[in-house]
């Protein structure tokens, strides 16, 4: 009755008995369901479930165990074969085996060195891509900054508006307030950022530098060390401007003072004010920030003489905090502590807390705000190379396979003599393994090259950058993890396949099954070996036609023959009066040189450096009375900006001589601004209003490019310069063609007006724009270099595994010949299959490309990611290569003779 | 003697071929009867499930120290049983366990009266 029945448990059990071999089954599955029947039925007093529980128990055990056994453990099929089988075998971890299949290993490569080179060179190039990105990742994101000790007891203290919004500054007395509460941190100091330029008083050229406005505690709450000298004193940093002392970073100490350790106590001018050198810090560290580099730091009682920082004005945010926490605060309570600190701050200076509060969060060497585009862009780059790494192994498993049919014979004997099998497959994992990390040692010595010519990359950035990309010992780790997985899981595979031979047809030298199965498992690796190339590919092509694209994308303005002369004289403490001169003068002085066609001063630049913005009122927008709120750039302009530049206005008029300061307050709005805000209206003569202040639109102009080359067109709005002068700014300076003088002349007037004032950029505008295209650029020639690199290992990889297994039919081939069939036909059959392969790559790989093209959207020149040119160009690469790959053995197959095909293989 | 030498070479036996072969000692048994008498003997040390039994099994047969003896009682099962092999084996191990426990007791490892 009972057996009768039936059981869930059964039915899993005898599921569980089809993984054995079939062999094994036939034999002996009925016996074992009579006895899992018997075991489920065994019930010594214990309760129905029990017992099932019971012999599921025994039995899951027991069917991994032996099933691992049956399937791996022992040559099956032959049982006069094989080691006793009843003997207890030799421990199989042993060092003396491991050391064994070492130089058995190394005997090998001997014999083969040319296999070694190609194999170990592709995973090297794989490997060395991946290991390359961690690398970049590593010191952008994972490594904390040389210098600072316990990074985990810090905390940063930022002002946002909600948690997640970009992160603001507060002011020095708000750092002062919070002191005096019990925040959970044993040391809490504050830090602001500044620019400059740095000379020592006898040289004339001043050099630019980005150093830190620090608290007297900032080294010791990271836990720096000087290399020379000292930090500050607590009384440096008490009253403001009493103590004009200075550290220097251990870079800025070797490149502007030779190392010379009598710069303590020597006096050097940053931002026109002298300061004493007391010390310099530790070599490798350029602050707690990732990235900048940071060459000089002054106490906070200083900050007003080297940026204008006030220690007693709370209408200045400008300072950050950072803290370490005391041993047994987490940073929830300081987290806490702060939101209390921040009420009670908010009671009493309502203005500067209005809708921010204070956010705590754990230090990170990355800046909070720029750390999710930088992973984002890693995480781009990391996927790329992974793509290639894939490729490389894929091509690595193929020749391993294809070894693994040239060495059939001797593993075959090897298994008849008696070795197990899964001492020969180890064997195999061992000599894979072992490649993979020559591979993996190669590939380091790529990075290495990669990231020194990295480090060493300098790029004309706005403000000073540093970031030590070298491999340490976390890189390596990676990479010995990366090498080993790769070489296990790309090994395994074709020596599983190796060592599954049909003994007797092997030793007797008859291709049978096999081969088919190897061939087989051949396929797939075209397969997804195409598939691999195809999305790398894909993404490195649309990355390349949309920086082509972008040199011939409408910028809305033209800078051809455009200079530009940058220069932020609010370093140098000029009042804004100084500021307008200065610039006047610039202008004027520059606008009479021969040659120049129009010269204007701009506040910000478009596609340049700084970025503007404000939200504009526009009065009686609603019928409800709450009126509109237009987010626009801003920018003031003389009035030869937009001839300068070729922004063509699209009706009203430009700024004139009667638009002074003082006088009635006007503003040019750009095409989207107008069509935004007053849609099929005219705009000239509509009003727009920033606070109190009301600007009549007296000109609409053509919209041009702001932030980035790939944005959608932004509302614009501009200001005469007269009527609102900006202390930062910039000469555009439209020139003939080919007036390559004029950085040299522009340079001497600026020198002739200033001596200490280092420029931003003196460059042509086309150069300043390169800029805003770095990250693209970046990501393209890495995604160029790694599609390449792709292309080239697919290409060989795809040749030599498509040959390969055409040239293992040569024989079949021969026999079809002999027996009468059209070599013509024969060929095309070939042919097809390679192609067949090729075109399921394809299928696999398109839409995944298309997915990945989707995912890096956002770093294109408004093209749609399906761009047929780069798809359609791929699809013909590969088509090509397999019909080359396929059709060179195919010839080589039919035109050899029956005979001797027949003869030997 | 050329036996003696092929069964020395058997030895030292693993500890599941040891029981199975204890366990037919005393006659032709199916799986799952050599199943329990193992557990008897050793428990709890041993418990086999079908697949190591059968396994085992096979492989015994394979080295000659068990056959096939045909269907059990319900038909279903297969009897097996020791073969003049199996038996040589078994006697070589309980000798080479006996020597082995001689030498313990030899060296006070373990109380002589238990």
């Amino acid at each position: 009755m009972k057996r009768t029945r039936f059981s869930i448990s059964l039915f899993v059990y005898r599921m569980l008995l089809v993984l054995y071999p079939r062999q094994f089954r036939l034999r002996f599955s009925e016996q074992m369901q009579e006895d899992f029947r018997d075991l489920l039925a065994a019930n010594d007093g214990s309760s129905h479930l029990r017992s099932r529980l019971d012999a599921w128990q025994r039995v899951v055990g027991d069917v991994a165990k032996s099933l691992v056994h049956e399937r791996w453990g022992r040559n099956r099929g032959h049982p006069s074969r094989g080691k006793a089988p009843v003997r207890r075998s030799l421990n199989p971890f042993s060092t003396g085996t491991v050391l064994q299949d070492v130089g058995y290993a190394l005997r090998m490569w001997r014999k083969s060195p040319g296999f070694v080179a190609i194999a170990a060179l592709t995973i090297a190039l794989g490997i060395g891509a991946t290991t390359t990105i961690f690398s970049i990742a590593n010191s952008l994101l994972i490594r904390t900054p040389p210098g600072v000790r316990n990074p985990d007891g810090l905390v940063t203290v930022f002002k946002a508006r909600q948690a997640g919004s970009e992160p603001g500054m507060f002011s020095y007395p708000t750092f002062r307030d919070l002191n005096e509460f019990d925040t959970g941190l044993s040391d809490f100091g504050a830090f602001s950022l500044f620019t400059g330029s740095i000379s020592t008083g006898i040289e004339t050229e001043p050099q630019r530098v980005a150093g830190l406005i620090v608290s007297g505690n900032y080294f010791r709450i990271l836990g720096t060390r000087p290399s020379l000298g000292r930090f500050f004193a607590p009384e440096e940093d008490v009253s403001a401007n009493t103590h004009p002392v200075a550290v220097l970073s251990f870079r800025q100490w070797q490149r502007r003072f030779g190392g010379d350790s009598a710069i303590v106590g020597t006096a050097v001018n940053i931002n026109r004010t002298s300061f004493t050198v007391i010390g310099v810090a530790e070599e490798g560290f350029q602050g707690h920030v990732t990235g900048y580099d940071f060459g000089v730091w002054v106490p906070m009682a200083m900050g007003e003489a080297v940026s204008g920082l006030r220690l007693d004005s709370r209408r200045q945010s400008e300072v950050a905090g950072i803290g370490r926490m005391a041993p047994s605060a987490t940073v929830n309570q300081v987290a806490a502590a702060f939101a209390v600190a921040t009420e009670r701050q908010r009671e009493q200076h309502a203005d500067e807390f209005e809708n921010v509060s204070l956010v705590v969060s754990p230090y990170r060497g990355m800046i909070e705000f720029a750390r999710k585009p930088v992973t984002l862009f890693v995480i781009l780059l990391f996927s790329i190379a992974g793509i290639v790494l894939l490729i490389a192994c894929v091509n690595v498993a193929g020749m391993l396979l294809s070894r693994g049919s040239a060495r059939a014979r001797e593993i075959a004997v090897r298994l008849a003599v008696g070795s197990g099998r899964v001492r020969v497959i180890r064997q195999l994992m061992t000599e894979s393994v072992m490649l993979f990390l020559l591979g993996g040692g190669l590939g380091i010595g790529l990075t290495m090259w990669a990231t020194t010519a990295l480090t060493n990359l300098r790029t004309p950035l706005p403000v000073p950058m540093f970031v030590e990309f070298s491999p340490d010992a976390r890189v390596l780790a990676f990479t010995v993890v990366v090498a080993l997985l790769t070489g296990v899981v790309f090994g395994l595979a074709p020596a599983l396949q190796t060592t599954k031979t049909d003994l007797v047809s092997t030793l007797k030298d008859d291709s049978g099954n096999s081969g088919h199965r190897r061939s087989k498992l051949r396929s797939s690796f075209v397969v997804l070996q195409v598939t691999g190339s195809v999305v790398l590919l894909v993404v490195a092509g649309v990355f390349l036609h949309a920086l082509s694209k972008a040199d011939s994308v409408d910028l809305g303005f033209n800078p051809e023959n455009v200079h530009v002369y940058s220069v932020d004289v609010s370093l140098h403490n000029y009042s804004g009066e100084e500021s307008r001169a200065f610039f006047r003068t610039m202008h004027d002085r520059v606008r009479a040189l021969p040659g120049v066609e129009s010269a204007a001063i701009a506040w910000v630049l478009p596609l340049g450096f700084d970025y503007v913005g404000t939200a504009f009122q526009v009065p009686g927008s609603r019928s409800d009375g709450n009126e509109e709120y237009l987010s626009a750039a801003l920018n003031a302009v003389t009035p030869e900006y937009f001839q300068a530049l070729r922004i063509d206005f699209v009706t009203g008029r430009n700024f004139d001589a009667g638009d002074r300061s003082g006088a009635h307050r006007v503003a040019i709005v750009n095409e989207t601004a107008a069509a935004s805000l007053w849609p099929g209206q005219d705009p000239v003569g509509k009003f727009l209003d920033e606070g109190d202040v009301s600007y009549e639109v007296i000109g609409v102009v053509r919209d041009a490019k702001c932030r980035t080359v790939g944005e959608l067109p932004r509302p614009t709005v501009y200001w005469p310069r007269s009527q609102r002068a900006a202390a930062s700014g910039s000469l555009v300076i439209r020139t003939d063609a080919g007036r390559e003088s004029i950085a040299r002349e522009v340079a001497e007037i600026a020198r002739g007006l200033d001596p200490h004032l280092p420029a931003q950029a003196n460059a042509p505008y086309e150069q300043v724009i390169g800029l805003s295209l770095l990250p693209n650029r970046a990501a393209a020639a890495a995604a160029a270099a790694f599609g390449i690199l792709g292309i080239v290992l697919a290409s060989v990889g795809l040749y030599g595994v498509l040959s390969y297994s055409v040239s293992l039919r040569v024989r079949e081939i021969g026999i079809r010949i002999a027996l009468g069939a059209d070599s013509g036909a024969v060929r095309r059959a070939v042919l097809g299959h390679g192609l067949k392969l090729v075109a399921l790559g394809l299928g696999a790989g398109l839409p995944l490309a298309l997915g990945a093209a989707l995912l890096v959207r956002s770093m294109l020149y408004g093209l749609s990611p399906a761009d047929p040119i780069t798809f359609g160009s791929i699809v013909v690469l590969f088509l090509c290569v397999g019909l080359i790959a396929s059709y060179m053995p195919a010839r080589r197959a039919t035109q050899t003779d029956p005979i001797v095909a027949l003869r030997c293989e | 003697m050329s036996g003696t030498q092929r069964n020395e070479r058997l030895t030292p036996l693993t500890p599941a071929v040891f029981h199975v072969l204890l366990a037919l000692a005393d006659g032709d048994l199916h799986g799952y009867a050599i199943m329990q008498a193992v557990e008897r003997v050793t428990a709890p040390a041993i418990k086999m499930g079908p697949g190591t039994i059968y396994g085992s099994l096979q492989r015994m047969e394979e080295a000659g120290l068990v056959e096939d003896r045909g269907p059990a009682e319900d038909g279903r099962r297969r009897l097996y049983g020791m073969t003049q092999r199996g038996r040589s084996a078994l006697e070589a191990e309980s000798a080479r366990l006996a020597r082995l426990s001689d030498m313990v007791r030899e060296k006070g490892l373990v109380p002589r009266e238990i």
